[in-house]
């Protein structure tokens, strides 16, 4: 790919990142300040309403926000945008497929398509990782992994 | 302007009118004004590009001087 073509896109990641960190940076604020719930109808209300109880909603608002300020502070942007795949798997299921009402079916993909296109967009650093047959590697050695081959060699050591 | 920030800035005005009319509905719900969450967002992140192409420009005057 030119180089031309780098920059376009890497702008375009840019105000995508910018746009998906203000996102979750508002959504988890309003919460921290508000207590906003959104009203959603039917199994879809019920369902949150039991996160609620049990405290994973809080959680998840919580997070967002922290992960809003990664992404906007372009800080450990991968981890956060790892970390919230779950939370946005469950909003495009739940906006898309249970509410389904029309709003909702564009708000539930727009979600997937932020985290996706971004954790896409990043996943270069991913493959490099993601090899059919790896030993286990504590974090804290990771060094060992900067290397080329570095999966064999690792085997080889006997892991860990 | 350069035709490789034209392109970005087209495809983001893109981006915002998805945005726009996704959240809005308009055209194809009960129309709602825009959110201040979507506001919120979209000033974040046209300020963020904004200042993107602000400091790349910089940098390429930097280096012709």
């Amino acid at each position: 790919m030119g180089v031309a073509q780098n920059k376009t896109l890497y702008l375009i990641i840019t105000w995508i990142r910018l746009f998906f960190g203000a996102h979750l940076l508002f959504s988890g604020g309003r919460y921290i300040l508000t207590g906003y719930v959104p009203e959603i109808p039917g199994i879809g209300g019920e369902w949150a309403a039991a996160n609620a109880a049990i405290g994973l909603y809080q959680a998840v608002k919580y997070i967002e926000f922290v992960f809003g300020i990664m992404l906007l502070t372009n800080r450990f942007v991968l981890l956060a945008l790892i970390l919230e795949m779950p939370a946005t798997v469950n909003i495009f299921w739940l906006n898309t497929f249970i509410v389904g009402m029309p709003r909702q079916m564009f708000t539930g993909p727009q979600e997937l398509f932020l985290n996706g296109v971004l954790l896409l967009a990043y996943s270069g650093y991913l493959g490099a990782a993601l090899k059919p047959r790896l030993e286990p590697l504590w974090l804290w050695n990771s060094r060992r992994a900067y290397k080329d081959n570095y999966a064999e060699q690792i085997r080889s050591e006997g892991g860990l | 302007m350069r035709k490789t920030e034209m392109t970005a800035i087209i495809a983001c005005v893109v981006l915002s009118l998805t945005v726009f009319i996704g959240s809005t509905g308009l055209g194809y719900a009960v129309y709602r004004p825009l959110r201040y969450y979507d506001i919120f967002s979209l000033v974040i992140a046209w300020s963020g590009l904004a200042f993107h192409l602000w400091r790349g420009r910089r940098a390429d005057r930097g280096e012709e001087a």
